[in-house]
């Protein structure tokens, strides 16, 4: 059927399918937010590793068999990528994981390692489409390999304008409609028209099936454990709104049958009800509730009796309040009730925003200018002042995001808002309680030091803190509060029955009056935290967050994480469940399944082959260490820039894509390039490289930060293109070590070629999974740090030329 | 397991269907002292009120200010506080004589929820 003497590759194809696998990674991260949880970037990158390490593995085994059957490999295996896209993720949301069952069901584990698997098939589908096509066409393997990546990286630019124009479920069929387009390409270059019809039926069939059309995908929607899922699920719910967008999918639900009545804080003296509402979620979660246009009511009443309304009542009607992640709009709603002013209302989600302004369902009230901006992007901009600057946050109640990213609660972050205050005015943050107070410590912490920062010996005198049933409420100030100022605020707390968990003349006897716990845990905490004014050099409590490690929900460390893990794998859930986050317990498991996915799909298959098992005498810890070596490297770095750059860019799934589309695009050139060194110039080659790895990596660190706060203000597109420019120098000389090592290495012993690949792949795998653990512990730069010297180490691992 | 304790039990369930089913299953063992009603649980049921206890087995951000109005002074309720879908911690709500409501965590516990349409 196949022509075997094909005049060229398919350089169109390729980078059609690349596209649509870059495409398919990135909406993985957008679906992982809808279904499960926002934290998934690193998940993403490592599953779809694991994909293109398999391939590899499968390729080197299959050796001559893969020339000779090429063409049918590249076919199949697209068309594979293109059913298997939409039918492993479908399969992969049957699967009943519940991140918030894995401490007390080990069965999760396999749910885990499942979805996993199911989701890396169609990258090693893809995968296989194009290594196919280098085993083919041998002599042509830079072109070849320069199409993957300008496929790859246009993919990735091509989604996100594809995210505003379709919901990711549409996407997702999309792709795989491009990934039959690229073989339909192919069969023009390669073969008889025959197959080109058969892909075409094969096109029309995808689109005619139920559920797989682009106008009516197949339903994606939240796990069952997310709010909006059981929203929906109440007799009643009504869905007054649905849109998407590359920052999220936004729903408002509404019941007349069961109401929604948000009122966090509420005073359980109060006796004002709060009003019928509609719940607004973001991918499934809840961020808040929207008036209904047919209740009119008084809000005054139960607004006065929050946690929340202290800061008004003690500022007396603040005329100036910069509400920020205001999107839920419940923190609007509560300002304009309590009488401030002028309410800047900051948003970075701009369909959150457009809801709001546009004023659907209710009224938009004058008195509020909605700004589209990330919240760190607008405080760094500008130079109004305010009375009020007010930040509620929403932690996972169970610690699912105790590795999430969240630059809006680090230190340098306070700094900035204390630095938009006008004279006595008050930083608030509103949240929810969490038990051990690991959250709220943190929060005292960052004050503390950012108070030290700006000068103040006893930043115990400007910091007050509450608690009620559920919530709690953080106020900082630029100066000690007055006397009047503790007055107002005690009375405040004994007419409604909060809680102090810290103020400066407080003692224990005024810690658990109200919501008593076994002990006053919050205040004990306080105390800890400031007890370190009196005694600088005694051992602080959790360690603020900061930009570099902005991780403020995690309450345990990786070590705790790991035995709690191993409690779990060997059936002591008792002792799982008795504490330790579970998004660290997750952070754990995940590199465990990663490094047994990688071991037993990548790297013992190859040991099977006897060419390989040869190879490796001789030289085998030295391959390993330098292929394995720039695995972790690479990641580490891409990883860490990734995150890095999110504060700047202002979203995740933009930042992960204008970096991934950087690496490849760029360390793809890099690669290209380094083939033209000669041999005996190899080595000098890589230790330039290295070097410029590591000096741009560390002005990068030293200098990046200061540069991007100064333009963060310039608009998205520019943004993009900054970090996009920013990445391209480290990333084309990241692209060097791999291929100069596979020649010197390959020259040595050929067999040594599929190990170096598989080794290189499963390193990737496991270090992409473990990325946000060292974060978490060591900050962003011990990853560029691990990153630089482990390049040191592998530019002296590479051995002399061979006959030398 | 309230009512054969003696106490005079109400019981409001928001799901029809089970609120329906509930009350056949109390009917036919014997249970038809037990009041029961289909409605909004968070409005409590006034007209029977002020209750000496309170159960509820699901709360949102806040208790519901009509509940703790039909608690008497001395009276206690029961509610659980966290997620829905890991472990939670029960509270005892209780009213004192001058009508100041104090909260006491009591124990971790777990509820399985409910699934699929209510």
């Amino acid at each position: 059927m196949f022509d075997p003497v094909a005049p060229r590759p398919p350089l169109l194809a390729i980078g059609v399918i690349s596209a649509a696998a870059l495409a398919y990674e990135i909406l993985l991260i957008r679906l992982f937010a809808i279904v499960h949880w926002q934290h998934s970037i690193e998940i993403v990158i490592s599953l779809a590793l694991l994909g293109y390490g398999v391939s590899g593995t499968v390729l080197s085994l299959l050796g001559g068999r893969v020339r000779r059957h090429a063409l049918t490999m590249f076919f199949g295996n697209a068309a594979l990528f293109a059913l298997s896209a939409p039918a492993c993720v479908l399969a992969a949301r049957l699967l009943p994981f519940d991140p918030m069952a894995v401490a007390s069901d080990r069965g999760q584990v396999l749910l885990l390692a499942g979805m996993f698997v199911l989701l890396a098939v169609p990258l090693f589908a893809a995968a296989n489409s194009i290594g196919s096509m280098l085993w083919r066409f041998e002599s042509q393997i830079p072109r070849i390999y320069g199409a993957d990546l300008l496929g790859a990286g246009a993919g990735a630019l091509l989604v996100l304008p594809g995210l505003w124009l379709l919901h990711p479920q549409s996407l997702l069929v999309t792709v795989s409609l491009a990934a039959l387009a690229g073989a339909w390409l192919a069969s023009r270059v390669l073969v008889n028209r025959t197959v080109g019809s058969l892909v075409l039926a094969a096109a029309a069939a995808v689109l005619a099936v139920p559920g797989l059309s682009v106008l009516s995908p197949l339903a994606i929607g939240p796990a069952p454990y997310k709010d909006l899922a059981q929203a929906l699920a109440t007799d009643g719910a009504v869905i007054e709104h649905a849109s998407s967008g590359p920052v999220g999918t936004l729903t408002v639900v509404s019941n007349d049958l069961v109401p929604f009545r948000h009122a966090p804080g509420l005073s359980l003296q109060s006796l004002a009800v709060p009003p019928p509402q509609a719940a607004v979620f973001v991918d499934g979660d809840r961020v808040g509730t929207r008036p209904l246009a047919h209740h009119g009511s008084d809000d005054a009443g139960y607004q006065r009796d929050r946690l929340s309304a202290l800061p008004y009542l003690l500022l007396d009607g603040p005329r100036a309040v910069v509400v920020l992640r205001a999107g839920g709009g419940d923190a609007v709603v509560q300002s304009l009730a309590l009488g401030a002013g002028d309410v800047v209302a900051v948003e970075s989600n701009p369909q959150l925003a457009s809801l709001h302004r546009d004023g659907a369902g209710s009224r938009p009230s004058p008195q509020v200018t909605w700004q589209t901006l990330s919240e760190r992007a607008f405080m760094a901009t500008g130079g109004r002042r305010f009375d009020l600057v007010r930040l509620d946050v929403s932690p996972d109640i169970v610690g699912l995001d105790a590795l999430s990213v969240d630059f809006d609660l680090t230190a340098e972050a306070m700094l900035g808002y204390l630095g938009r205050l006008s004279p006595g005015g008050l930083l608030a943050i509103n949240g929810p309680l969490r038990y051990p107070p690991a959250l709220t410590s943190r929060l005292l912490a960052t004050a503390r030091d950012t108070l030290w920062q700006l000068g103040h010996a006893a930043p115990s005198g400007h910091v007050a803190m509450l608690r009620g049933w559920r919530d709690f409420l953080l106020l900082v100030s630029p100066r000690p509060l007055s006397d009047s100022q503790r007055v107002a605020i005690r009375a405040f707390a004994d007419r409604l029955g909060f809680d102090l968990a810290w103020l400066s003349t407080m003692t224990v006897e005024d810690a658990n009056r109200f919501r008593q716990l076994p002990e006053p845990a919050y205040f004990r905490a306080a105390q800890s935290v400031f007890a370190a004014e009196q005694a600088p050099g005694e051992a602080a409590p959790p360690v603020p967050a900061s930009d570099d490690r902005p991780y403020p929900y995690r309450s345990g460390d990786w070590a705790t994480a790991v035995r709690l893990s191993v409690d779990l794998l060997s059936g002591n859930l008792a002792s799982a469940q008795a504490g330790g986050d579970i998004g660290m317990v997750l952070g754990v498991l995940g590199v465990a399944v990663a490094a047994a996915a990688a071991l037993l799909l990548i790297v013992l298959p190859l040991l099977t082959g006897g060419a390989t098992r040869r190879a490796l005498a001789g030289t085998g810890l030295r391959v390993l260490a330098y292929f394995a070596g720039i695995g972790v490297a690479f990641l580490f770095v891409e990883i860490a820039w990734i995150q890095r750059l999110r504060l700047f860019i202002g979203d995740p799934v933009y930042a992960a894509t204008t970096v991934l589309a950087a690496f490849l695009v760029f360390a793809g050139l890099g690669s290209l390039w380094s083939q033209r060194c000669r041999v005996e110039s190899e080595r000098r080659v890589l230790w330039l490289a290295v070097s410029v790895i590591g000096l741009l990596s560390l002005v990068y660190l030293w200098v990046l930060p200061g540069w991007l706060a100064n333009w963060a203000a310039l608009p998205t597109a520019a943004r993009l293109f900054v970090g996009f420019a920013l990445m391209a120098p480290l990333a084309f000389a990241m692209g060097i070590p791999f291929p100069l090592g596979l020649r010197r290495f390959g020259r040595r012993a050929i067999g040594v070629v599929p190990w170096a690949w598989a080794v290189n792949g499963s390193a990737s795998v496991i270090s992409a999974a473990a990325a946000p653990l060292v974060a978490a512990s060591g900050g962003f730069s011990s990853l560029v740090w691990f990153a630089v010297l482990a390049y040191v180490a592998i530019a002296a691992l590479l051995p002399a030329p061979d006959g030398a | 397991v309230l009512d054969a304790m003696g106490a005079e039990v109400f019981s409001v369930e928001i799901i029809a269907e089970l609120g329906q089913q509930a009350r056949k299953t109390l009917d036919a063992h014997g249970f038809g002292g037990v009041r029961s009603k289909i409605g909004d649980g968070y409005l409590g049921w006034e007209a029977h009120a002020p209750f000496d206890a309170i159960i509820v087995t699901a709360a949102g951000d806040h208790v519901p200010p009509p509940l703790l109005q039909q608690l008497k002074p001395g009276g206690r309720m029961v509610i659980p506080v966290g997620s829905r879908y890991a472990t939670q911690r029960l509270v005892l709500v209780t009213r004192d004589a001058d009508g100041v409501i104090r909260t006491r965590d009591l124990t971790p516990v777990t509820f399985v929820p409910l699934t699929g349409r209510r």
